[in-house]
């Protein structure tokens, strides 16, 4: 039983140490500076912030149960008669419940033929194994569904490890992430919910056919299966353009074009101007510069103060080109360049 | 110029395409019955297109803010806001002076990012589908002192059912909810309409979890269990649309029976389990009833108290 002791004091040993740890940083006031510095994001706590905003909006939410409840009240139909025939078009379940019926309706019967004829000189006719019904089928993507829904932390892992064998562990350490820094993981997502959306909208096919005689159940077939595809395909290519803007080098005319806009504006535009302007101040470029641990400025973010003319000058002189900003950027600024030409303007006699 | 000439002909072209056929129908009641729901569907569509065009192309921001300027340059709004904005951070020491304390700061504020989140309505998803639950609650419990678990078929005037219109305790217990009982009729709508909010806000919920990324480490056993949740939600509204025991949820129950059958090597199983036999009779309505009020409300609560208690714990993720 030896080793389940070592496993207790390892385990209380461990515990010791996160005790003193949080006892340390909350007696130095730390708190961690950035992304990069902290193991691990913090949360944002339930109260007070979240309870106050719920707090306000649920008020609202009442509001909207009796204005709704007043003047879209749920209407008891007549009371079920099991020997009554089925009415046309069926009644339909809830609309939650649609994307379920879909599964049902938009699953086909699972044949396999075997073209045996193709065999010459023996006569034999082809065999058709009849492997599943629609319904089985239906039921189990419904299960595949939900199954996919459940696993999303894990699958996410396994993607992460796919796209980037080297830092993939970046994201299992769980940093959440804004959609337009994923691109992949959103393009799925909004794969997922345009296939719901449109399993729903197949599952009325017959009421759709009532109204509509040019909405065919084909029509449809085809857009549950190549609509979502788009959607995501659609989505993937807007957001991985725009998480690449900042990384492609401007052409001569937009050079030009900016030169022009800085003369009617009677003012220098600098080249990269717009593209700084992405910068939201996260923080990140801070904290990997070597240079501020140098300068021992906290607090200073290089770039963003560096386009709003508050430094003094140390940052653009004082900067070693490492690269190490646009390498954690996640708008990918590249910083260098600004620099550089800055340099060259000032020291051709231009002013800053 | 252009663009007139091109409004124009499509305006035309439709007025064309959408003459009745015959002289006698008024030719405005016709072009009002084609097009107003194609008309309300396309405009919702390119909203939503729209908006998340500019998002995925970067412009909502500007968009937003040309806006926000438009307004503010009117109506002075950023004097209100700064004067709310000093009040939210110092009401903690206005109601308990005692300590001394403000309100803590932000994520932004605290990592010194110079963005809006503009998500932040989405997190409160959560927050408002408890509020839902506890609505239900609280509508359900008056309901339920009328409602009759009784799903037997009989007819109308006691004889067998078949040869005289159908019915059943049950629905004729909801037909005295809607007409006799005190408040019945506006308590079952606020029951119906909290049931559909919560639905939606729990996906609604699940879908801004899964875009920000908030399910991974250290939050994963938090995804799963709301996921269950989901179901459970979506088991609560299956099981009540069931208990009027009136048409629709007759269709309803034959279509979950369906789906409960064709289950692979287990399906008559869990018809039996869930609907009490391979037909819809009296016994449904029981099982439903009994899940509706006590099995899932079980599940449910316990999930929930641990659901929230880890986001009590962990707090809520918001991406940098």
């Amino acid at each position: 039983m030896s080793e389940d002791d070592d496993a207790t004091e390892m385990i209380y040993e461990h515990q010791e140490e996160q005790v003193a740890l949080d006892t340390i940083n909350k007696l130095e006031n730390r708190e961690d500076h950035s992304v990069l510095e902290a193991d691990m994001v913090k949360g944002e706590p339930l109260y007070p912030h979240e309870l106050t905003r719920d707090a306000v909006l649920s008020l609202y939410i009442m509001a909207l149960f009796f204005y709704l409840a007043a003047f879209v009240p749920p209407p008891l139909h007549g009371a079920a008669d099991p020997t009554a025939g089925t009415a046309f078009p069926p009644p339909l379940p809830d609309w939650y419940l649609l994307w379920a019926f879909g599964c049902l309706k938009v699953a086909w019967d699972i044949k396999i033929g075997i073209p045996l004829s193709i065999i010459p000189f023996l006569g034999l006719e082809d065999v058709e194994l009849f492997l599943m019904t629609a319904k089985v089928w239906g039921t189990l993507v419904q299960g595949l569904i939900v199954g996919l829904v459940v696993g999303v932390p894990f699958i996410d892992r396994v993607i992460g490890a796919l796209i980037d064998p080297q830092y993939g562990d970046v994201i299992n350490r769980g940093h959440e992430r804004r959609p337009i820094e994923d691109p992949v993981r959103a393009a799925i997502g909004v794969y997922g919910l345009a296939l719901m959306v449109m399993l729903s909208v197949y599952s009325v096919n017959a009421n759709i056919a009532m109204y509509y005689p040019n909405v065919t159940t084909d029509v449809l077939n085809q857009l549950t299966l190549w609509g979502p595809i788009g959607c995501a395909l659609i989505t993937y290519i807007f957001l991985d353009r725009r998480r690449s803007e900042g990384a492609k080098p401007l052409t001569d005319e937009e050079r030009f074009s900016l030169y022009v806009d800085g003369i009617k504006d009677r003012r220098m535009q600098r080249i990269y101007e717009f593209k700084l302007n992405r910068c939201y101040q996260c923080g990140l470029c801070d904290d990997i510069c070597p240079v501020r641990d140098m300068e021992g400025e906290h607090e200073l973010n290089i770039i963003f103060n560096t386009f709003q003319n508050e430094h003094d000058g140390v940052a653009m002189w004082s900067c070693i080109t490492c690269g190490m900003c646009t390498a954690v950027c996640p708008q990918n600024i590249e910083y260098i360049d600004y620099v550089l030409e800055q340099r060259a303007l000032t020291t051709s006699g231009a002013s800053i | 110029m252009k663009i007139n000439k091109i409004i124009m002909m499509i305006i035309g072209c439709l007025a064309l395409f959408s003459l009745p056929a015959s002289a006698e129908t008024p030719i405005l009641e016709e072009l009002m019955r084609k097009y107003t729901f194609p008309l309300i569907f396309l405009s919702l569509l390119g909203g939503v297109l729209t908006v998340g065009y500019l998002y995925v192309t970067g412009l909502l921001p500007k968009v937003i803010f040309e806006s926000w300027k438009w307004v503010d340059e009117r109506f002075a709004l950023h004097r209100y806001i700064s004067l709310a904005k000093r009040e939210y951070y110092s009401v903690v020491y206005t109601l308990l002076p005692a300590t001394g304390r403000t309100m803590p700061q932000s994520h932004t504020e605290r990592y010194n990012v110079k963005a809006v989140w503009y998500w932040y309505p989405f997190y409160s998803l959560g927050g408002l589908s408890f509020f839902a639950y506890i609505v239900l609650t609280i509508t359900g419990i008056y309901l339920g002192f009328y409602y009759v678990p009784d799903g037997e078929f009989v007819g109308e005037d006691g004889g067998p059912c078949g040869t005289e219109h159908c019915t059943s305790g049950a629905y004729q217990s909801m037909e005295l909810i809607m007409t006799q009982v005190t408040f019945g009729y506006i308590i079952r709508a606020v029951h119906h309409w909290s049931a559909h909010f919560m639905v939606a806000s729990v996906f609604l919920h699940m879908m801004r979890v899964y875009f920000v990324g908030a399910y991974r480490n250290p939050r994963e056993v938090n995804w799963i269990l709301g996921s269950i949740l989901l179901m459970v939600t979506i088991f609560f509204g299956y099981t009540g649309y069931l208990l009027p025991w009136d048409e629709l949820g007759f269709a309803a129950g034959s279509i979950g029976l369906e789906m409960a059958t064709s289950i692979p090597a287990m399906g008559p199983l869990m018809a039996q389990i869930v609907f009490g036999g391979t037909q819809l009779t009296g016994d449904t309505i029981t099982r439903m009833y009994w899940l509706h009020i006590f099995v899932l409300p079980l599940i449910g609560t316990i999930l929930i108290i641990i659901h929230m208690a880890l986001v009590w714990i962990q707090g809520e993720a918001e991406p940098h």
